[in-house]
């Protein structure tokens, strides 16, 4: 039905091929339309989740596990690691963990070598586990065909969707700044008038459970103790949700104590 | 330099403080009640290494790990080398994981599952004491209850048994270890698996 209406047999290899939806979860594989050998392109994999259930975020907390991608590409042919939208905090029986709801859209991106040509076959595993109280591990093998060159019109329902998710992903800001110390690191995050929330990218250095930010002035202080055991790293690299949006920070982390 | 030799220190004060049970700390005495109805304290295996699990058999993170027959392998083969091996469910009655009497031990059959003592924390009272997060988590107590070891079963977090041959099982090797007399190489790991239903 969906492939009456599209203008492209490349969205009904998308639907046919690109769906599954086992445990909580329907996955699908987007892909932009076409794109000339020798780039590189986002695509992006849709994740919708059902109601009350919940994924988790690159770094999930203190329990959970992150969607991952499989990719089977033809040779040559590269994706990089997902990018994430922010993610919630969500707590629960004294654990944090950061999840999405509803829907979570992982994007990335695809290198297509010079020599490429014709029409191409992707695949790609993806894995996660869906969590409401008690979890379910789902799965689902995606397959699309690639168009290269430019003589295929893209397709305008999935480039949108695309450059939607990426408009989403958090966005550079070099304002924040980090220092050591007694207990891990101490964030400064000026210039915001709601609390911010924080969520450190890498998994097992800093507490998920870290006290609530602080007031001060021009902004917020948050103190991120490491996790016990973990060596401080030299960069702090996060996502803070603050004001409505999100940001994303990798600053570094100067080793001695002013 | 010692300035820093004195930033260090404090820093590993603080998280010794902060972890109930770092490597080097002495782990908390309980008692609880196994599937049979019998007190189990840990106090009575003085001198003995005992491996700690926490467990809820409808965790995904735990199926991989008994489905595959991983974790039975690793409680008949610790219990040869004379270790005692404690599996505990902090689950809440009513959350997924909590079994009591007979519904317990049909399941503790069915899933080949072989500890020493299968011990129900049903109001979580040990698996807080001992920070416990994860289903799986492990830790490892040496003869005199000292923590030599606190973290995942292995290196590979998934809920996938095809990725269990791949990883490294940090219990196998610290028990190797600690029974070989020697210092434990990795003494903590993050675990990995489903929160725990407290």
């Amino acid at each position: 039905m969906l492939c009456a209406r599209a203008p492209l047999f490349l969205a009904c290899a998308i639907l046919a091929a690109g769906e599954a939806s086992p445990g909580h979860v329907s996955a699908q594989l987007i892909l932009p339309g076409s794109a000339p050998a020798g780039t590189a392109v986002d695509i992006a994999v849709e994740l919708r989740i059902e109601a009350g259930w919940h994924l988790y975020w690159q770094n999930p907390g203190d329990s959970g596990l992150p969607p991952s991608l499989r990719w089977t590409l033809p040779p040559g042919w590269r994706a990089d690691p997902p990018r994430f939208p922010a993610p919630e905090r969500h707590a629960e029986s004294g654990m944090v963990t950061f999840i999405h709801h509803q829907r979570l859209v992982l994007l990335s991106t695809l290198h297509i070598p010079a020599r490429a040509e014709g029409v191409q076959p992707l695949r790609v595993t993806v894995g996660w586990l869906a969590c409401k109280e008690t979890c379910v591990p789902g799965k689902a093998d995606l397959a699309a065909e690639f168009h290269i060159g430019g003589d295929t019109p893209a397709d305008p329902a999935a480039a949108d969707l695309i450059a939607a998710a990426r408009a989403a992903l958090p966005a550079p800001d070099a304002s924040v700044t980090a220092v050591r110390d007694e207990a891990g690191v101490r964030l400064h995050l000026p210039g915001q008038t709601a609390a911010p929330v924080v969520f450190p990218a890498v998994e097992g250095l800093f507490r998920s459970d870290h006290p609530a930010a602080e007031a001060a002035a021009g902004g917020w202080i948050v103190h991120l103790p490491l996790v016990a055991g973990a060596a401080l790293p030299e960069r702090f690299i996060g996502v803070v949700r603050h004001d409505g949006r999100a940001i994303a920070i990798d600053t570094p982390i100067p080793q001695s104590t002013p | 330099m010692n300035r820093i030799l004195a930033l260090t220190l404090i820093i590993s004060t603080t998280l010794l403080a902060a972890d109930p049970i770092a490597p080097g700390s002495k782990a908390p005495d309980f008692t609880l009640k196994d599937a049979a109805g019998a007190d189990v304290a840990l106090s009575s295996f003085a001198g003995k290494t005992v491996v700690l699990e926490w467990i809820n058999f409808d965790c995904p993170f735990v199926k991989k790990h008994y489905a595959s027959g991983n974790m039975p392998k690793q409680q008949t083969d610790a219990k040869a080398k004379g270790v005692v091996c404690l599996t505990i469910c902090s689950s809440a009655p009513g959350k997924q994981g909590h079994f009591a009497g007979e519904a317990l031990n049909a399941r503790i059959a069915a899933e080949k599952a072989t500890p020493s003592h299968y011990l129900i924390d049903a109001d979580g009272a040990v698996g807080k004491a001992y920070g416990a997060t994860t289903t799986p988590q492990m830790v490892i107590l040496d003869g005199t209850a000292t923590v030599r070891y606190h973290g995942a079963i292995d290196s590979i977090r998934s809920t996938d048994a095809a990725d269990i041959p791949k990883a490294v099982n940090h219990v196998a090797t610290a028990l190797d270890e600690i029974l070989a007399g020697k210092p434990v190489t990795t003494a903590q790991s993050k675990s990995y698996g489903c929160g725990v239903k407290y």
